[in-house]
């Protein structure tokens, strides 16, 4: 079964942590992962994409995404909300999705606390992962030990959301292996 | 000493062939006051040849050295674990003064990594010269490779020599209650090891490690099944498809560097692209016969987004402005759609092969 996990982390080294689990999983076989991405919501409940495995030019795209991904783990009212304030971090940010940005200037902040309840709190990072799995139990049991908490939703129920703007709903994703930025092991 | 010529072979469902005089010593780890474990004390010494075997299967009479009972034993030497190299798969955690690579995977359960409060807090003081000469200590005793420590100024790995020039044969008396012949048991630092099979030459970090084959049960009392069971089955050799997958990630990356590049830049690494995607193309093509159903279509729509993206490369190369900045997000769209087909084509033959060792 393919599903959208979104693992919350109270740190943010745990949540880098959990992102190289994930693909240290998929070597060994236990699960496929499809795509990947971290995000972080600083005390003031503002989303930030670390950018070092995210592509320049499409930073302020991911921004927009991952609201709405983290929302559509939520449920349907989330995806809405999620969408809307991913925006208005895309607005901020400017670039290319601008034109996304500003369809949802509706957002209010009292519709992103509610967001917020659900899925990523302030000061919390989360890994965002496309899936592939035959039972939950080997991603729930390795986030567990790092001390993370998984919220999972079908892969199909996500892509019926729609709350993704002008791009898709795994354009947020990155579907490639993370590799810690500093391998001195190499030099 | 001449280390160079130490050498250890794995002979198929059989022994650990040693040549080139390699010392041979049982290392007890002695705890300290805490009861945690602090150093390597030299047991038991062994009378060596310049080569002899050393028991992989357990069932030997006179271990550690083999007598013949793996083939008495049916002794199955299938090698189950990771091939990924070290670099790939350990973990960097970064301090003041010293970085630690952590391969967890290789973990040999001896707990040097615990004492002082535990070798991944203790990286982020080594600013204050006692933490930073614990950390040294811890990953210097650890035996399998797993902790590695290297000096932040000159980026080497920080690696002392083994006690008296041979660590040898590890023995922990609090490991295997249940088998108790269980011991680890390595060479000194960096022997040469190979396969039986046609399979590269490795080398090891620092030293190489045994399990009989009878501890099975009990190192899964230590963690390390727990991690796999029932989630490895037949999927731990990469087989083709996976190598596909690899190619394919590491296209859409290049392709997504690029792009960040301006001007020039990004217009020449472009220009390899299409050869990067026909090469993945090839490699697609000749794995699809040996598909199940699943996977080759999966395979099958990966070639024609392979296609579109040398294509869109290519059209890329001879345009500028807009054109070009068009042309490289669709080259991006379609190299991503082809690694999503085939991770799906993965995801196909993985659940197939879980599917097929659930029924036996």
């Amino acid at each position: 079964m393919r599903n959208y996990v979104a693992v919350v982390f109270d740190d943010t080294s745990k949540a880098y942590e959990g992102l190289h689990a994930l693909w240290q999983m998929d070597d060994e076989g236990a699960i496929t992962v499809h795509g990947t991405t971290v995000v972080h919501r600083n005390d003031w409940g503002e989303y930030q994409v670390d950018s070092k495995d995210t592509h320049p030019a499409l930073a302020t795209a991911v921004g927009v995404g991952v609201g709405a991904l983290l929302g559509a783990l939520a449920g349907p009212a989330g995806a809405a909300i999620g969408a809307a304030r991913g925006a208005a971090i895309g607005a901020a940010s400017g670039g290319a999705v601008g034109a996304v940005a500003d369809l949802n200037r509706a957002d209010t902040r009292d519709e992103s606390r509610y967001e917020t309840g659900w899925v990523l709190g302030a000061g919390q990072s989360a890994v965002i992962a496309d899936v592939s799995e035959d039972t939950t139990f080997p991603i729930d049991e390795r986030m567990r030990r790092l001390g993370g908490s998984v919220h999972r939703r079908a892969y199909g129920d996500v892509r019926d959301d729609k709350w993704f703007g002008d791009y898709p709903y795994d354009y947020y994703l990155y579907p490639y292996e993370y590799v810690p930025p500093y391998s001195p092991w190499w030099a | 000493m001449n280390t160079n010529a130490h050498k250890v072979v794995i002979a198929e469902n059989g022994p650990y062939l040693v040549s080139g005089s390699v010392p041979l010593a049982v290392q007890v780890i002695a705890p300290n006051t805490e009861g945690l474990s602090w150093d390597w004390v030299q047991g038991r010494s062994f009378q060596a040849e310049a080569s002899y075997a050393l028991c992989r299967c357990g069932a030997s009479a006179t271990k550690p050295f083999c007598d013949g009972s793996h083939a008495k034993v049916g002794f199955d030497g299938t090698e189950t674990a990771s091939r990924e190299t070290v670099a790939r798969q350990a973990e960097t955690y970064d301090g003041p003064t010293l970085t630690l690579r952590d391969a967890e995977s290789l973990c040999a359960f001896a707990r040097f990594c615990d004492a002082g409060g535990k070798i991944w807090s203790l990286i982020e003081k080594t600013d204050d010269p006692a933490a930073r000469a614990l950390v040294i200590r811890e990953a210097n005793h650890c035996p399998a490779g797993r902790l590695v420590v290297h000096d932040k100024n000159t980026h080497k790995a920080i690696e002392e020599p083994l006690p008296s020039g041979s660590a040898d044969e590890s023995r922990d008396p609090r490991r295997c209650q249940r088998a108790g012949n269980c011991a680890p048991a390595g060479t000194e630092v960096g022997p040469t090891m190979s396969r039986s099979t046609n399979s590269p030459t490795i080398v090891a970090p620092r030293a190489w490690q045994r399990l009989c084959g009878t501890c099975r049960p009990c190192a899964a009392t230590h963690g390390r099944d727990e991690e796999r069971t029932g989630i490895m089955q037949d999927t731990q050799v990469k087989d083709a498809v996976d190598q596909v997958r690899s190619a394919t990630q590491q296209l859409h990356k290049a392709i997504s560097d690029a792009a960040a590049k301006r001007g020039g830049a990004a217009k020449a690494d472009l220009e390899a692209v299409p050869m990067k995607a026909k090469a993945a193309i090839d490699s697609i093509k000749s794995s699809v016969a040996t598909q199940n159903a699943a996977a080759k279509k999966h395979l099958t729509e990966a070639v024609t987004f392979l296609e579109a993206t040398r294509t869109h490369a290519a059209e890329g190369v001879k345009t500028s402005g807009k054109e070009f900045q068009t042309a490289v997000r669709q080259t991006i769209a379609d190299a991503r759609a082809a690694v999503q087909q085939v991770s799906e084509a993965v995801a196909a033959k993985r659940t197939a092969g879980a599917t097929a060792s659930a029924k036996k």
